[in-house]
């Protein structure tokens, strides 16, 4: 079961303006706030990652059975997950800090500074998580198996309550995250996930979790603002 | 004698450019241009940046850094104003609701609203219907306004608004929803007035309401 610290997650500013400012370049005071945030927000990200593998025993149209009798429930990830011979699950996260920090610049009547480094930490965690499939994608391909996409519950069909079948089979609570009584994570940087291994799976490369969500055609995160 | 305004003070903040702003509003003071003439030309400034956010020229980061600038602003003006320093719109009342834990579209909304001039009593988040009503009956605020990022937290929502019309307060209060995942439907279903589709319609909804005898 590793605990993996010591990844480091790059903050990209052109990531930033992609989904702030629809790729187009930023006014001049605009990025030079994010660049002054920049170090600010390095320095508070504090990486962690928990990851594990189960082998899969059986899949059912509505459910996937992990060896240990643990249910990964929803057929939209049922369908998405079939091929798998084994699943990984995980959970990354870049601590309180950042989040903390970005909050207090809200209380100060600094909504600029709050926003900027609140949109610094969605980079490092989205990168962080990145990184970490790009790790396991060698880890399968050293097993000939393609890596899936990964998928998280709440996204795309598959109910936030599956987040409680995450967090019992990875010890989240080792890096600091815990989950909420409505399912979602402290700190709210955090990004828990699921990807296949198995021939067949789907890879990052040809689809996402994106392209089976009902906001796909509208959604900031792809399109940038509307 | 008294001055205007030259005009400069709005083109400085539609740019964003700070420093411009602030050497500007010190150079008006010191030739005793009034406070509210200023405040009155930052507001002019602020409703462009609005349109031009309605318009789609202006994206989310611009107007908040506008609000910031105003913000800073303001703590420099305000205790030269003869009138009464703040919360002249009127006070609002927001919270993002019992189970849930996001707060960034909240804060956003809520530096916008104090820019706009609204006293607004911001709860924080995981907030249960009970302590919202205390808030509301506390301050006499006619609008509410609830946040939510979770799916899962449309019933908190419903649950505020349903103990709104319990303590008698429906009538004289108007309600306004909004975060990521809520939209016309979540409204009709939670029983609130309006769904505020982003930051500047949220302070447009908030001025009509104000503009409102309940």
């Amino acid at each position: 079961m590793p605990i993996l610290t010591t990844l480091k997650p790059a903050i990209e500013l052109t990531e930033v303006w992609k989904y702030e400012q629809g790729g187009r370049e930023p006014r001049l005071a605009l990025r030079q706030l994010a660049e002054k945030l920049l170090p600010e927000a390095q320095a508070l990200v504090t990486p962690a990652v928990v990851v594990d593998f189960f082998p899969v025993s059986e899949v059912k149209h509505d459910r996937i059975t992990l060896e240990g009798g643990h249910r990964l429930r929803g057929p939209d990830a049922a369908r998405l997950l079939a091929p798998a011979k084994e699943v990984v699950v995980g959970v990354v996260t870049i601590g309180p800090a950042l989040e903390e920090q970005a909050s207090q610049y809200f209380a100060n009547g600094q909504p600029a500074h709050g926003y900027l480094l609140d949109c610094l930490g969605t980079a490092a965690v989205t990168n962080l998580v990145q990184q970490v499939c790009a790790h396991l994608e060698n880890l399968a391909a050293a097993r000939g198996w393609p890596l899936g996409f990964p998928l998280s519950p709440g996204d795309a069909g598959w109910p936030i309550a599956e987040q409680k079948t995450v967090f019992a089979l990875v010890p989240a609570e080792t890096i600091g995250v815990r989950l909420t009584d409505s399912c979602a994570m402290l700190p709210k940087k955090s990004i828990s996930f699921v990807a296949g291994l198995g021939p067949g799976m789907l890879t990052a490369a040809e689809g996402s979790q994106c392209d089976y969500c009902s906001l796909r055609d509208t959604c900031r995160y792809r399109h940038g603002p509307q | 004698m008294i001055q205007a305004t030259n005009g400069n003070l709005a083109s400085a903040l539609l740019e964003l450019e700070e420093k411009d702003v602030e050497r500007l509003v010190s150079d008006e003071l010191a030739r005793g241009v009034p406070p509210e003439t200023i405040l009155e030309e930052m507001r002019q400034g602020m409703t462009e940046i609005g349109n031009r956010f309605a318009g789609g020229t202006y994206f989310l980061t611009e107007l908040i850094m506008a609000a910031e600038i105003f913000g800073q602003t303001m703590k420099k003006i305000e205790p030269r104003l003869t009138g009464g320093s703040g919360g002249e719109a009127g006070d609002v009342v927001f919270a993002t609701v019992k189970g849930d834990v996001h707060d960034i579209g909240k804060n956003i909304i809520v530096a916008m609203l104090r820019g706009a001039d609204f006293r607004v009593h911001d709860l924080g988040v995981d907030v249960p219907p009970e302590r919202i009503i205390e808030k509301l009956k506390e301050t006499g605020a006619g609008v509410l306004g609830l946040s939510a990022l979770l799916t899962t937290s449309f019933d908190s929502m419903k649950a505020t608004v349903e103990a709104l019309a319990r303590a008698g307060l429906r009538d004289h209060v108007k309600v306004m929803v909004g975060g990521g995942p809520v939209d016309e439907r979540v409204r009709a279903y939670v029983g609130a007035d309006v769904c505020g589709r982003d930051a500047q319609q949220a302070v447009n909804l908030a001025r009509q309401f104000a503009a409102v005898e309940v």
